[in-house]
């Protein structure tokens, strides 16, 4: 009944990304991310955000915090984008060494095609690796992230770290719960209408401590439990949540590698200044 | 002669932060193939010595030890505890926290999955272990919709797979519902049955555990072994008494009011005992328990309503709860118990429907006032740095006078009995005494209602009978109304008057507990059982009723 105010999904369903196997995932979410990070062109990062747009389409849920996450992330942005241009309102300009006037404020506060395409580019470049995040997420268990992220060779050591941590976290969020309860039985106002965010503060620093203790004995009783169950003793591991790797996941993985293969040609490209700090038709 | 499978010799340890031995010289040889229990009170150090044999001595916790343990032939001190796991296996007392895996097959092929071993012999191994502890069907569901009882199958499965010698489990029943705690009981017993393996079980419910054969049981109290005898000899004895260990019931009920036992063997199980000597005793017709009056209703629920996630889950058509009533809320793991309580003390608002409470409190900080709620644990309760601190917090949040503060919390703490410790820092509190301090803390704001979710769980038999008779005190003295959620059937019968089975989200009885508590229908379906004590009173045609009353108050007279 936890499950529903969580974004970490613990049981998937049968669309195309839910159904890769743990090492595509993470091999593709990091080949994007990358791809995404390392290039400021609209023609690599148009079709990307489109494709990984598709991809949160297929796997979104309607949970109250993926709402407040992606609101969150645009009213920021924008923002941002509004105080970036009142300081430097040629911003594409400069970077395009092209001139080209749209409208003009003054002298000063002037808006050229450059500038317009250079906030374009940020902002798919910005949503999209927002995108990619979200359906990372969204589509993978803890566990086959996990096997995902000891199958690209990293050490098992930080996939346990990972997984674990995923799956107390309902069981912390019900102790936090827990003691918020006695402590709003105790006299504690948590209501935001009723307290000032201050008091608010000091009262959950009153949960934090408890809650701290509680999960320190679980933390030793977990240890315990897995020392018992001989975990650590080998160098290598193997996981039950594996999958074969299928045809599709072949394909997907060997699309991940062209991404990232991309990524570095752009950013070698980029280091010798061969293609354009921004891309303007 | 067999060959011991674990030998200790001379064996002390202690703590490196505890000043005392809690192990003194332990001399025990465990056979192959054994079922053992080791029983003793809390801090009799039954614990410690499992992690003895498990390896958790001296792996991850650290001390001094002297003597000699030899598991399977090899020291225990040259022994890491990986070697061990591949000899012992344990299961834990907290099903939770010992659930690593995401979903039962993983947590299940957790111990495979650090061996390396192939996925496909993995996922074959993972099936068959499933279906030996009856868990098959459930392989892919996540840990947080599982029972106690499951979780512990799992357990119990993850560890079977390694070819193990030895299975220790440590209070294996302590979060299980009676019937669950019995079909443990069996399982255990047919792993050591048929899969021959040597059981090594660490528990106080004795007669829970005694449902199937055990070999030997080790007696434990103070660090040292006071005895190791077969279940017959021991039950015969008086040493359970001696060392704080609840009898079987309906030993209890022979020994206490019966005259005494008239015979030594096949003490283990009722069917077997020869009751022909005891066919001529007669009840003594009490006085009806001046039934106190209880008229002023305090609470009152009508049609309400509450769901998570629309599926429609608590349904309760009409409650009365009345000034001075002692009532058991019983129902298995996941019936709703807890969520009622969580509507009484509007902790979760309601869907539909009416709740009334005296004084007509609205928010969760006025309902406190009338309805206190002590949760099951009390770690969950206790925030500040002093036993004094921690009765005030409530008072101060709501600005009460300083002299008015003191006057309350110093009364408070009279009452329950901490009024000398009311300096000492919370964390160098025993479990009891925590427990103790958060019924205090419910009582700072004077309620006329106490809730109290599982209070004796995990307490052993004389913590049990501190908590409950000073419940009961408050209940008697201070008219308190108390609800108790237990799965312990006979703390329902000695501690209440009345009885609420939940099922599935309602009420599917509301009687006085005597006659719910003896109703098999009733029992049956909502995984409770009857207590040996009305087994007893059946066999010898008496009043039930009469029965057990004088039962309760013979033990009451003795414990006091």
């Amino acid at each position: 009944m936890n499950d529903a105010k969580f974004i970490i999904r613990y049981s998937l369903g049968d669309s195309f990304l839910e159904k890769l196997a743990g090492k595509t995932k993470v091999l593709l979410f990091f080949s994007s991310i990358i791809l995404m990070m390392a290039s400021f062109d609209l023609r690599i990062i148009l079709p990307l955000f489109i494709l990984n747009f598709l991809f949160f389409k297929s796997v979104y849920q309607e949970i109250k915090i993926l709402k407040f996450i992606i609101i969150f992330t645009l009213v920021m942005n924008i923002l941002n984008f509004i105080l970036f241009y009142l300081v430097n309102p040629t911003t594409g300009t400069e970077l395009s060494q092209t001139f080209t006037l749209l409208f003009k404020f003054n002298d000063y506060y002037v808006i050229t095609y450059e500038t317009v395409i250079y906030f374009i580019t940020r902002i798919f470049k910005i949503i999209g690796t927002l995108m990619i995040s979200l359906w990372f997420i969204l589509s993978i268990t803890p566990s086959e992230l996990a096997s995902g992220i000891y199958g690209c060779k990293i050490p098992y050591k930080y996939a346990t770290m990972v997984s674990l941590g995923l799956r107390y976290i309902p069981d912390i969020y019900r102790d936090f719960n827990a003691i918020k309860e006695s402590m709003q039985m105790r006299g504690i106002e948590l209501d935001p209408k009723k307290a000032s965010l201050f008091k608010r503060i000091i009262a959950n620093t009153k949960i934090l401590i408890p809650l701290l203790l509680v999960s320190f004995e679980r933390i030793e009783l977990i240890a315990s439990a897995m020392d018992l169950r001989g975990y650590g003793q080998l160098d290598e591991r193997s996981y039950y949540s594996d999958k074969d790797l299928t045809k599709t996941d072949q394909k997907v993985i060997y699309f991940a590698y062209f991404q990232l293969l991309c990524a570095v040609v752009y950013i070698v490209l980029n280091m010798f200044n061969v293609v354009p700090k921004l891309w303007v038709l | 002669m067999k060959k011991p499978i674990i030998s200790f010799k001379n064996f002390s340890f202690k703590y490196h932060k505890q000043q005392k031995e809690t192990l003194k010289n332990i001399n025990l040889d465990i056979f192959q193939g054994e079922k053992l229990l080791i029983l003793g009170a809390s801090g009799s150090g039954k614990s410690t010595l499992g992690y003895c044999i498990n390896g958790l001595i001296p792996n991850q916790y650290h001390g001094s030890i002297s003597g000699e343990c030899l598991i399977n032939g090899k020291s225990l001190i040259k022994s890491s505890i990986f070697e061990l796991s591949k000899i012992v296996g344990t299961v834990l007392q907290d099903s939770d926290a010992q659930f690593v895996g995401l979903s039962v097959a993983e947590d299940i092929a957790f111990a495979l999955e650090n061996k390396n071993m192939p996925r496909l012999e993995m996922k074959m191994l993972v099936k068959q272990t499933a279906e030996k502890v009856k868990i098959a069907e459930k392989l892919n569901i996540l840990p947080h919709s599982l029972s106690g009882g499951q979780k512990q199958r799992a357990s119990v499965a993850g560890i079977l797979h390694e070819n193990i010698d030895i299975l220790l489990l440590d209070e294996p029943l302590a979060a299980l519902d009676p019937v669950m705690g019995k079909e443990m009981i069996e399982l255990i017993d047919e792993l050591n049955q048929v899969d021959n393996k040597t059981v090594v079980i660490i528990e106080h419910r004795l007669e829970d555990v005694l449902h199937r054969h055990i070999d030997r049981i080790v007696l434990m109290d103070k660090g040292e072994i006071v005895a190791v005898k077969t279940p017959d000899d021991l039950l015969s004895s008086d040493l359970l008494t001696k060392y704080g260990i609840r009898e079987p019931l309906y030993l209890s009920a022979i020994k206490k009011m019966l005259g005494g036992l008239k015979q030594k063997n096949d003490l283990t199980n009722l069917e077997k005992i020869d009751l022909t000597p005891f066919k001529d005793y007669k009840v003594t017709n009490l006085p009806l328990n001046s039934t106190k009056n209880h008229s002023e209703v305090i609470i009152s629920l009508k049609d309400v309503k509450f769901s998570y996630d629309n599926n429609e889950f608590i349904d309760i058509k009409n409650l009365n709860i009345r000034k001075g009533e002692r009532i058991a809320l019983l129902g298995e793991n996941g019936s709703g118990k807890s969520t009622i309580a969580k509507i009484l003390t509007g902790i979760i608002k309601i869907d539909k429907g009416e709740i009334f409470r005296i004084n007509n409190p609205e928010t969760i900080q006025e309902i406190a006032k009338v309805i206190g709620y002590v949760m099951q644990n009390p770690n969950q309760m206790l925030v500040s740095d002093n036993i004094f601190d921690e009765v005030a917090l409530a008072l101060r949040l709501r600005n009460y006078s300083i002299e008015d503060i003191n006057e309350r919390v110093n009364n408070v703490l009279k009452i329950t009995g901490l009024y000398s410790m009311r300096n000492w820092p919370i964390s160098v509190l025993s479990y009891g005494q925590k427990k103790r301090l958060s019924v205090a803390v419910c009582l700072a704001l004077n309620p006329q209602c106490l809730i109290l979710d599982e209070p004796t769980a995990g307490q052993d038999y004389r913590h049990y009978r501190e908590m409950m008779e000073f419940i009961a005190l408050l209940n008697k003295k201070y008219d308190i109304t108390t609800i108790f959620i237990t799965h312990d059937m006979h703390l329902a019968l000695e501690y209440s008057d009345r009885a609420l089975v939940v099922k599935n989200g309602k009420i599917v009885a509301d009687k006085d507990s005597e006659s719910i508590l003896s109703d098999e229908k009733i029992l049956n379906l909502s995984s409770l059982k009857k207590t040996s004590i009305f087994d007893l009173s059946e066999k010898l045609n008496l009043n039930n009723s009469n029965f057990i009353k004088e039962f309760i108050e013979k033990e009451r007279r003795i414990n006091e």
